[in-house]
């Protein structure tokens, strides 16, 4: 499908502005180009590079001088042309011009000419004057590591010459080979760029890109340059072979420069470890470079990309966006209530029944941690959803959104009942369903961000960049869950559900019961801190939104308590406080059951 | 005359090109906010419009149905477009009085001028060979400049020759290299009524460059694999074998201009040249490779009585983007930004709701770079080819967070390493789970890459990120300079320009603190007490295998127990 939407561009970014551009056409792309034509798509640390070696510009940084920069700086040219031009055009002085003759004469007899000091304005470094070493006389320089804090000098020449401020007044220093003093001269901290931020005259063809390696193909098969990984992969998800979904073992990452045949068998490559990769080689990989896979979405393809986007309806207005908001809140809160009923329902660790078969333990001990980690990343959910409510709120109408809902989306649906009960195959199969992609809360999701995304008119005033990315966030997380209930599905399904379940039918504990009082009692605490840290916003509220997560996961938090409940072989409940903020919240536009 | 051309420039000054075998450049595509919300990652490539060349040059707008980036074994060259535009105004106004007009024939033709008083001068050099042993001789590229008239709609192949000065051409007189070709497309009337008509302006006068396919030349040497000197594979084809042995490339060890030293093909892998240095240092096989920098300088000849107006353009030729969704968090634009003297003024420019977006901006990019990065393997030591620091004592917390699990607790990123936040026990790695360390800084970056989460993280502590965050070029004590060995401060295990501690640059450190400033700010105008984190939830991991999945959960909550 087509770009509908505008580039992913943001102004700062962008380099080479000319000097007299609109600000607001500076993220212009020429019709025509790809991403891959700018400038930002190129990596910026260079060493030396893939399409040029930015390194090179600091050798003309000082005007009409080209230099070396190595564990020296040595002299490498001077430009007499330009000195003319200067001269003629008054804009630079005899005494100046003199001196760069001086220094010419000395490279044209053969002589070294060495910078001994460089004094300028060092951007955050401020204003320094630092010696810098002399090899040949062994004679050693300001510079070097450390290079931390307050009042650091550079690492090294190249960072010294680097982090000079364009147009400040740098003095240099310079020797000949055997130390003593030539000149000193003083100028500005020389343009690399012109007026239409092309690079600037004084380089040549082929400077930029004269240190990069021959053949380019060294820098794709160095180990040494595992550090370009946004556009030469380190690790990737290997192509999928014809009509087989990405599953696993497809998930697991393998390196991308892989040595071996590229062709894509029914069994993935071997997974990518913390060791040297087996990688093309030198000399092999200039004739086999173009059998690297195209990477997108952290997937190798074989095949042209057409992103399938899931775009949600949106709602009507401002009153239909928020009450699904509410909803939303209310679903999160309603699914951690029914995953931690099935964590608790698993029988725990130190059960004996658990011995046999030998892996039963560790398949029950993962799935209840796992439950329990999906449980508590919904409450993060409730907090995003929380507070993207409070930011499309008019000043002073925020209420926390803590309502658990009645019912909860269903295919086929469209709803069934909130069910707390314990892990057995039919929930997990549930469960599943609930977190799949554009069915249960994903679709709830997809809805409220394609609202965000083309709001109607009492919408639009409210939305932000940020309240969009939160729900991305949360739509994002929603396939980790999915994927985590297909392995726990995955893990349990070896064993029959009364081998890892405390019971299939358990029961809520009588009314009386002391356990369960406490935990209702602590359950009531934490909907209270919620509110009140919500009801204050992300900053005020930051000491009850702690508390409520200490309470949380705390030795005598929720966690706790729960684990008393369920040592009575009783289900793990949450009643509904009697309390107008918590109470029962019903999809919109549907009646509750 | 109101709209008198005062001015060129062309547009994109700078960019890149990229090497594919295929006849068919690449298509345009936008890197896009994904639509695709449970993808990884939240930029996504969308098709753009795409102009095709017609055969008598003239451009033909159209939207492809997808990306393609390949045909076949072949992948598709990149070949950037450039558009030439005017500046326009009144003779004598102010250039900030002036207008930016594309340049057409009509404009030409108000102004008095021909399409033939257009002119573009093309010059392409590859300098590799020559600045590897310090002879110009070695140089190859246009000898002269190609000049081509906007009046000639032809593809014109450019091709390289050793410099006619040379003595002893490396490449043999007769024969060259090519280095791609330039075509300057042929205006033709902007139509109102087509999908296409308020985005690409078909009438503007622009050009092509298509780079080369991606070969390699050498001696005749070169096309032979030789085993035994670690050249499993010839490096260069046998029509290529044609570049003279004896020119100076070939047989050259390096020198030390160039850092590093030992990337370019030599003769014998497996030998030193010198006692104790690599072997990778030894005397070349003279391979060369078709990339070049090209610099387009565009005149307008105005009669005699008027200088020439001229705007100039650049291509580097580089290889594929070959993960063109993810997107570097330090890329050449930022590098260029940090060296520009307006960067502050830029910096500062920039209002509360356009630095929120360029920070979200900045960690969806991490994140992208991080998501197919193998931290696993870059955490190792230096011996064994990472580039994890060992943390001296002062950097060290008494406890492993990560119960002995893990090797190396006190090298960068280990158990013990006092940046690390107590609240994520990590895993060893497994078989089924062998990259532990790149799983979870997949999902800490995902996370993170939501600004919401960003703000809860500096609400949960207010000195994370300025902690964490490397200040620009820093280096400490224990981390080796030469090879670089690093911390974990952010970026991690990564090298920069000159093999040091990679960092951001100094204007993105600049506005990330400043968003950090802003954020402690607003919170502690709202009267908050920072406070630290409390509770210990469980780490979180993203996707694996069911295998994978269990081991690392077994081994997390092992971990929290305190068990084997």
């Amino acid at each position: 499908m087509a770009s509908l939407q505008p580039p992913k561009l943001v102004a700062r970014n962008v380099a080479a502005v000319r000097r007299f551009s609109d600000p607001l056409t500076v993220t212009r792309i020429a019709p025509g180009n790809p991403a891959s034509t700018r400038l930002e798509s190129g990596i910026g640390n260079c060493f030396p590079g893939l399409e040029c070696d930015l390194r090179n510009l600091e050798r003309r940084f000082f005007p009409f001088l080209e230099v070396d920069i190595s564990d020296r700086m040595g002299l490498a040219s001077v430009d007499s042309e330009g000195i003319a031009h200067a001269r003629a055009a008054g804009t630079l002085s005899q005494a100046d011009a003199a001196v760069y003759s001086t220094l010419a004469s000395q490279l044209v007899a053969g002589r070294s000419v060495q910078v001994s000091r460089l004094a300028g304005d060092f951007g955050a470094l401020g204003s320094l004057a630092v010696n810098l070493d002399l090899p040949d006389l062994n004679v050693g320089g300001d510079l070097g590591t450390p290079s931390t804090g307050p009042g650091r000098r550079p690492p090294d020449i190249w960072t010294a010459v680097r982090l000079l401020t364009e147009g400040s007044d740098v003095t240099l220093t310079f020797v000949r080979a055997n130390g003593t003093q030539i000149a000193t001269l003083t100028g500005k901290r020389a343009r690399y760029l012109d007026d239409n931020g092309a690079l600037a005259a004084a380089f040549s063809p082929g400077e930029l890109s004269q240190s990069l390696c021959s053949p380019w193909t060294h820098d794709f098969r160095d180990c040494g340059c595992f550090y370009w990984a946004s556009n030469h992969p380190d690790i990737v998800q290997p192509a999928l072979p014809a009509n087989t979904p990405p599953s696993q073992p497809w998930n697991a990452a393998v390196p991308w420069e892989r040595g071996g045949p590229r062709t894509i068998n029914t069994t993935p490559p071997d997974p990518a470890t913390e060791d040297s990769p087996d990688e093309l080689r030198h000399y092999e990989i200039n004739n086999r470079w173009q059998e690297l896979h195209f990477v997108v979405g952290r997937r190798e393809i074989t095949a042209p990309f057409v992103q399938n986007p899931v775009v949600g309806t949106p709602f009507a207005d401002h009153a239909e966006l928020m009450a699904n908001l509410v909803y939303a809140a209310g679903v999160e809160l309603a699914v951690a209530q029914e995953y931690l009923a099935a964590a608790y329902s698993l029988k725990p660790d130190n059960d004996a029944s658990l011995g046999n078969p030998a892996d039963l333990r560790d398949d029950v001990r993962a799935a209840r941690a796992e439950l329990l980690r999906i449980a508590i990343g919904e409450m993060r959910h409730i907090r995003a959803v929380n507070d993207v409510i409070r930011g499309l709120s008019n000043a002073g109408t925020f209420t926390p959104a803590l309502r658990v809902a009645s019912q909860l989306p269903h295919q086929p649906g469209p709803f069934r009942a909130v069910n707390p009960r314990a892990a057995t195959r039919a929930a997990i199969a549930d469960f599943i369903q609930i977190e799949a992609q554009s069915t249960g809360v994903d679709g709830l999701y997809n809805n409220i961000l394609a609202t965000l995304t083309f709001p109607p008119a009492d919408v639009a005033p409210f939305v932000t960049d940020e309240w969009k990315q939160a729900i991305r966030s949360v739509i994002a997380e929603g396939e980790d869950h999915f994927e985590t209930f297909l392995n726990i599905q995955e893990w349990l399904s070896n064993h029959p559900e009364t081998a890892y379940l405390r019971a299939t039918n358990l029961q809520k504990p009588p009314a009386g019961n002391a356990a369960n009082a406490n935990l209702q009692t602590a359950y009531v605490a934490l909907l209270n801190n919620l509110f009140t840290g919500y009801q204050k916003g992300r900053f005020l509220g930051a000491t009850e939104i702690n508390a409520a997560r200490a309470a949380m996961v705390g030795n005598t938090g929720i966690v706790a308590k729960a684990e008393a409940v369920a040592r009575q072989n009783f289900l793990v409940v949450f009643d509904t406080p009697a309390d107008a903020r918590f109470a029962p919240v019903d999809a919109p536009g549907v009646a509750m059951v | 005359m109101a709209d008198s051309i005062q001015a060129l420039f062309v547009t994109p000054a700078l960019a890149f090109a990229r090497l594919g075998g295929s006849s068919t450049p690449q298509f345009a595509y936008d890197w896009i906010d994904t639509r695709a919300p449970r993808a990884d990652g939240e930029t996504s490539i969308a098709p753009a419009w795409t102009i095709a060349v017609q055969p008598d040059g003239s451009p033909a707008p159209f939207m492809p149905d997808s990306v393609t980036f390949r045909d076949g074994d072949l992948i598709r060259p990149v070949a950037p477009f450039y558009e030439i535009w005017a500046r326009i105004g009144d003779a004598g106004d102010p250039p900030a009085n002036w207008r930016d007009v594309p340049l057409t024939p009509a404009l030409l033709q108000a102004n008095g001028l021909a399409l033939a008083a257009l002119q573009i001068k093309v010059t392409a050099q590859n300098l590799k060979a020559a600045r590897r042993t310090s002879n110009k001789q070695l140089a190859f590229g246009t000898f002269p400049p190609l000049a081509v008239s906007a009046t000639n709609n032809a593809r014109i192949p450019i091709l390289g020759t050793s410099p006619t000065t040379a003595t002893n051409p490396m490449i043999p007189v007769g024969r060259s290299i090519p280095l791609g070709s330039i075509q300057i497309l042929r205006s033709v009337p902007q139509p109102g009524n087509e999908p296409w008509s308020d985005s690409v302006n078909v009438e503007t006068l622009r050009f092509r460059y298509m780079p080369a396919t991606g070969l390699f030349y050498g001696p005749p040497e070169a096309a032979q694999a030789l085993p035994q000197n670690g050249r499993p594979a010839p490096a260069v084809r046998p029509e290529n074998a044609f570049l003279n042995r004896n020119a100076g490339w070939r047989g050259t060890s390096t020198n030390d201009l160039v850092e590093p030293g030992d990337t370019y093909d030599v003769i014998n892998q497996r030998q030193s040249p010198v006692q104790g240095q690599p072997a990778g240092r030894g005397p070349s096989l003279g391979v060369v490779d078709d990339t070049c920098e090209v610099h387009f300088e565009v005149s307008l000849q105005r009669g005699a009585a008027l200088p020439p107006l001229t705007a100039k353009s650049v291509a580097f030729v580089g290889p594929p983007d070959f993960a063109p969704d993810r997107r570097p968090f330090l890329s050449t634009a930022d590098e260029l930004n940090d060296r520009e003297a307006d960067a502050a003024a830029r910096n500062n420019n920039l209002d509360d709701a356009a630095l929120d977006r360029w920070v979200q901006d900045l960690f969806e990019r991490i994140y992208e770079t991080v998501s197919l990065f193998n931290v696993d393997f870059n955490r190792r030591e230096i011996q064994v080819g990472g580039h994890g620091a060992t943390l001296p004592p002062g950097k060290l917390r008494a406890n492993d967070i990560d119960g002995g699990a893990r090797d190396r607790p006190t090298g960068a990123m280990g158990g013990r390493d006092a940046l690390r936040n107590p609240l994520f026990k990590l895993p060893a790695p497994t078989t089924v789970d062998p990259l532990p360390l790149s799983a979870h800084a997949r999902m800490r970056h995902r996370a993170l890459s939501d600004l919401q989460s960003l703000i809860e993280l500096v609400s949960l502590d207010q000195n994370r990120l300025r902690t964490l965050v490397r200040p620009p070029f820093e280096v400490e004590d224990f981390e080796s300079p030469s090879t670089p060995a690093t911390s974990m401060r952010m970026p991690p295990f990564m090298r920069q320009s000159n093999a040091q501690p990679l960092t951001l640059a100094n204007w993105q450190y600049d506005l990330l603190m400043r968003w950090v400033d802003r954020t402690v700010q607003r919170a502690q105008l709202q009267g908050a007490a920072f406070a630290q984190p409390a509770g210990q939830p469980p780490p979180r991991k993203l996707s694996g295998s069911a295998a994978a999945r269990r081991a690392n959960v077994l081994a997390r909550i092992n971990a929290a127990a305190g068990t084997p």
